[in-house]
């Protein structure tokens, strides 16, 4: 998606840093076809990570807009001292944050709803669907801080330094918070992991 | 001699950090290289490294009530209202003819074309002055205006130029204050060009000053 709106403004693509910088360029000129692209393009991811974080759709929903209004007004301000996908995660944490009203509250997570009647599946999509609600269940018994640095690294393919950049504090903290949040998942997820094999 | 299954403490608390980034490849080839070494001598590296391996593939699907298109269609609504298109400055010309209207000038055109006729030299003196204002650069070879000419407020001045390149004419005076134009032009082209100019380049007006043939 990237890749076609460079092709189609400069002739040739670039990697795909540099195409979403060319596209935060366009953004803080006030295109609106290149802020439409950003969006369908990043939309997923900021989705996935959220959702580790707040459990409605819903506001899912509404906090990845209130990231990309943000994303539109600052647009300009964006000086590639980081990659553009850690600029974006980290307004989307700040703004999930703000959603949490700074504290993190538990949710009892419905898995019944979020996956459905699992009686009727397959054996082995029935399998991966309980591996699914007990990595959700076990991830949310973390304090939010360890559960953010659990999933920006196994699940969205960043190094620590990224993930201190993202979540705006020092790279021991992050360490530090990946050491523990380990420890309590191996004890969470010890008897299941098994059952993985 | 150290025994294999003794790592030292600092290299195994380093490869626990790893692990993470060794199951998803993202790892740099030393660091890859680092982990691997000292994998051949932990079993509990190992064991995590198998558990390591599982959360990473283990990640709770996106809830399918998520809609981008329609999130998106939101989102277009809160960014604020795209501003007005910049409109290019008007020319002087045009900026004259909106506020003075054309009526005016059709009014004033049998008028001008009469003091026009006036200004043309007839039987002068070679090297006196002629009583129209002369361009800064008069050309060494004396101008005489054949052709008057007013542009209309759908003129291309392109199709101008290009008209009178390739015919071989000039303009030698104007605007006038009545917006009027004198050109010379070769008395073999003059038909050619007055009606080029009027069909091409949508001249208001585009008139010989030759006198008329008895």
């Amino acid at each position: 998606m990237i890749e076609q709106w460079q092709a189609g403004r400069t002739g040739r693509t670039g990697t795909p840093e540099q195409g979403e910088v060319q596209l935060l360029e366009s953004i803080a000129q006030g295109d609106r076809a290149a802020f439409q692209v950003l969006y369908r393009a990043y939309f997923q991811r900021p989705a996935r990570f959220l959702d580790r974080m707040v459990r409605s759709p819903t506001l899912i929903e509404e906090i990845i807009n209130d990231t990309l209004l943000v994303v539109w007004q600052k647009a300009d301000r964006f000086d590639a001292s980081c990659k553009v996908s850690t600029w974006i995660f980290a307004i989307a944490y700040r703004q999930g944050l703000k959603a949490l009203g700074g504290v993190d509250v538990p949710v009892e997570s419905d898995a019944d709803a979020l996956f459905g009647d699992v009686r009727s599946e397959p054996e082995h999509a029935l399998l991966r669907l309980q591996r699914h609600q007990e990595v959700e269940r076990a991830l949310h018994e973390l304090p939010i801080e360890q559960r953010v640095v659990v999933c920006l690294s196994y699940y969205h393919d960043m190094g620590y330094q990224e993930i201190a950049e993202t979540m705006g504090c020092p790279l021991g903290t992050v360490k530090t918070r990946m050491f523990h949040a380990r420890q309590r998942l191996r004890a969470l997820l010890s008897d299941q992991m098994e059952e993985l094999s | 001699m150290t025994p294999r299954d003794v790592t030292p403490a600092g290299s195994h608390d380093e490869v626990q950090l790893l692990l993470p980034g060794y199951v998803t490849r993202r790892l740099t080839d030393e660091q890859n290289a680092f982990v691997q070494a000292h994998l051949r001598h932990c079993g509990t590296c190992r064991a995590d490294l198998h558990w390591d391996a599982r959360l990473a593939g283990a990640e709770p699907p996106v809830p399918e009530q998520l809609d981008a298109e329609r999130a998106l269609h939101k989102m277009m609504g809160r960014l604020p209202p795209a501003p007005p298109a910049v409109q290019p400055p008007v020319p002087l010309r045009a900026r004259l003819r909106d506020a003075l209207g054309w009526a005016p000038w059709a009014l004033a055109l049998p008028a001008m074309l009469a003091v026009l006729v006036l200004l043309r030299p007839s039987g002068r003196p070679a090297g006196e002055a002629a009583d129209y204002r002369a361009l800064a650069n008069a050309p060494a070879v004396p101008t005489h205006p054949t052709v008057v000419v007013v542009f209309g407020p759908d003129t291309r001045m392109r199709a101008v130029d290009d008209i009178l390149r390739a015919n071989g004419a000039r303009i030698i005076d104007g605007p006038s204050e009545t917006g009027a134009y004198l050109l010379q032009v070769a008395p073999a082209r003059q038909d050619a060009v007055i009606a080029a100019l009027k069909s091409q380049a949508h001249a208001q007006l585009a008139e010989s000053l030759a006198p008329a043939r008895p």
